[in-house]
């Protein structure tokens, strides 16, 4: 089945009147499309502007008989209220459900890694494969502050490789728990699970996100070594998981939200020796970031940067 | 994680009966949106409210992922309901289809007034009054 898009950009309070007119032709329901403005590089966006509403109408016998009676209803509406010229093209019939699909592409991330999406081949078995869906959390690993923070972490397993050797391979022998906090998608939590640790503690205060993560561990074939929760900072405080400290702790949230965080106990989170890992910092976030940890006694170890965005290691 | 915001898509759909074709599908792949996911989501999110026309207001984010809410149903099916139309009219210059108080418009605007761009319950039911009287519904006192 092919389709004619119709669409038309109108102002806000036009465009509920003109998705009824187009309902009425396309009984599989209608589309409306709002950009977003911006106002400055911390700002996460609002959305403003016009309106597009989009319909499509099935390419079949009727076609012709329902443009013309959809021009008519429009230019009627238009009498109340002007409104521009429909837009028409023709869409061909696809396999929907494959479509999204080209959007993606395997992500090499630092010297070991790779985030792909479940249905992609690894085009480089020698590296890590970290399997994502994308879905309702965040951490798809396109954006830059997951990247680094995966840098970051993997760095944090290679020097421990360096140090003591490489872990034993059965599960029970790896000593190294993580937490992250904030976990999203659970990209971070899987990543830290195959560079070698033991068991990670994923918690996120967006239930879907911890949803979400537990099907991307499934489709990385984590099982219990990574527990997820609902939850906080204050939650692993106050004892509601397995464990409430950890040698590493990464929390890739917002600066801001980091800052809230650190006065909430985070560095509690990381054990003596420990390291805290932190991202979705722009860049003139970072020093205030960094005053903030260092209240609480850490000091810079290290650092990433992909244009505005930054991720930072921590110790005591 | 740094959320930023890439586009707002609200789409209008049947409850329980979103599928991949048009409108989800092309609305929703050009983003790169997990079509199933948000499908399946969709419907068992509405799948008790049968027969209803629910939006769904997806906010899609920079890196592809993407959340949703479920909005009130669109002005022209609440006033379609107040007014016991079937439909809107072809010509609502000329052929006016049915009525409704000033009352039922205000009971519309209080209920769609967190959805609509309105500063106050009275921008709001002047916005329900215009997609009123652009389906040929009149409004009297």
């Amino acid at each position: 089945m092919n389709w004619l898009e119709v669409s038309l950009t109108v102002n806000g309070e036009l465009a509920e009147s003109v998705a009824d007119v187009l309902a009425r032709f396309a009984p599989n329901g209608v589309v409306m499309e709002q950009s977003v403005q911006f106002i400055n590089d911390v700002d996460p966006g609002t959305p403003a502007g016009p309106i597009t509403v989009r319909a499509y109408l099935e390419v079949d016998d009727q076609l012709e008989g329902n443009r013309q009676k959809l021009e008519e209803s429009l230019h009627y509406l238009g009498m109340i209220r002007p409104l521009p010229a429909p837009s028409y093209k023709s869409i061909a019939d696809q396999n929907w459900m494959e479509a999204w699909k080209q959007h993606y592409r395997p992500i090499l991330i630092g010297k070991r890694l790779l985030v792909l999406p479940a249905w992609m081949q690894n085009p480089d078995p020698m590296r890590i494969p970290i399997r994502i869906n994308p879905g309702m959390a965040f951490g798809t690993g396109t954006h830059p502050s997951t990247q680094l923070c995966l840098e970051l972490i993997e760095r944090y397993f290679d020097d421990r490789l360096q140090r003591f050797g490489p872990p034993a391979s059965s599960m029970v022998d790896r000593p190294l728990a993580v937490i992250d906090v904030g976990c999203g998608s659970g990209i971070l939590s899987i990543a830290a699970l195959k560079l070698g640790a033991r068991h990670c503690l994923g918690v996120d205060t967006d239930i879907e996100s911890v949803k979400n993560a537990g099907e991307n561990a499934a489709l990385n074939v984590i099982g219990e070594e990574l527990i997820l929760g609902h939850g906080s900072v204050p939650e692993i405080l106050q004892g509601d998981y397995a464990f409430n400290q950890a040698p590493l702790v990464v929390a890739n949230i917002l600066a801001p939200v980091i800052i809230q965080m650190l006065e909430a106990g985070l560095g509690d989170l990381v054990e003596s020796d420990g390291e805290l890992i932190l991202g979705g910092i722009l860049d003139p976030q970072m020093e205030s970031v960094v005053q903030a940890a260092r209240v609480k006694g850490f000091h810079p170890r290290g650092s990433r940067q992909v244009g505005d965005w930054a991720a930072l290691s921590m110790e005591r | 994680m740094a959320k930023k915001l890439k586009a707002i898509v609200r789409l209008q759909l049947e409850a329980g009966k979103a599928n991949p074709a048009p409108p989800v599908g092309p609305a929703l792949a050009s983003h790169g949106i997990n079509i199933m996911a948000f499908c399946k989501e969709y419907n068992s999110r509405t799948s008790n409210r049968a027969g209803e026309v629910l939006p769904a207001e997806i906010t899609i984010y920079t890196d592809g992922s993407f959340t949703f809410v479920l909005r009130t149903s669109p002005a022209a099916v609440l006033l379609r309901k107040a007014a016991k139309v079937e439909k809107g009219s072809g010509v609502p210059n000329k052929d006016k289809v049915g009525k409704v108080s000033r009352a039922q418009i205000k009971e519309i605007a209080e209920l769609k007034m967190k959805d609509l761009n309105a500063i106050d319950l009275e921008g709001a039911m002047k916005q329900i009054e215009g997609t009123a009287r652009s389906m040929g519904i009149t409004v009297s006192d």
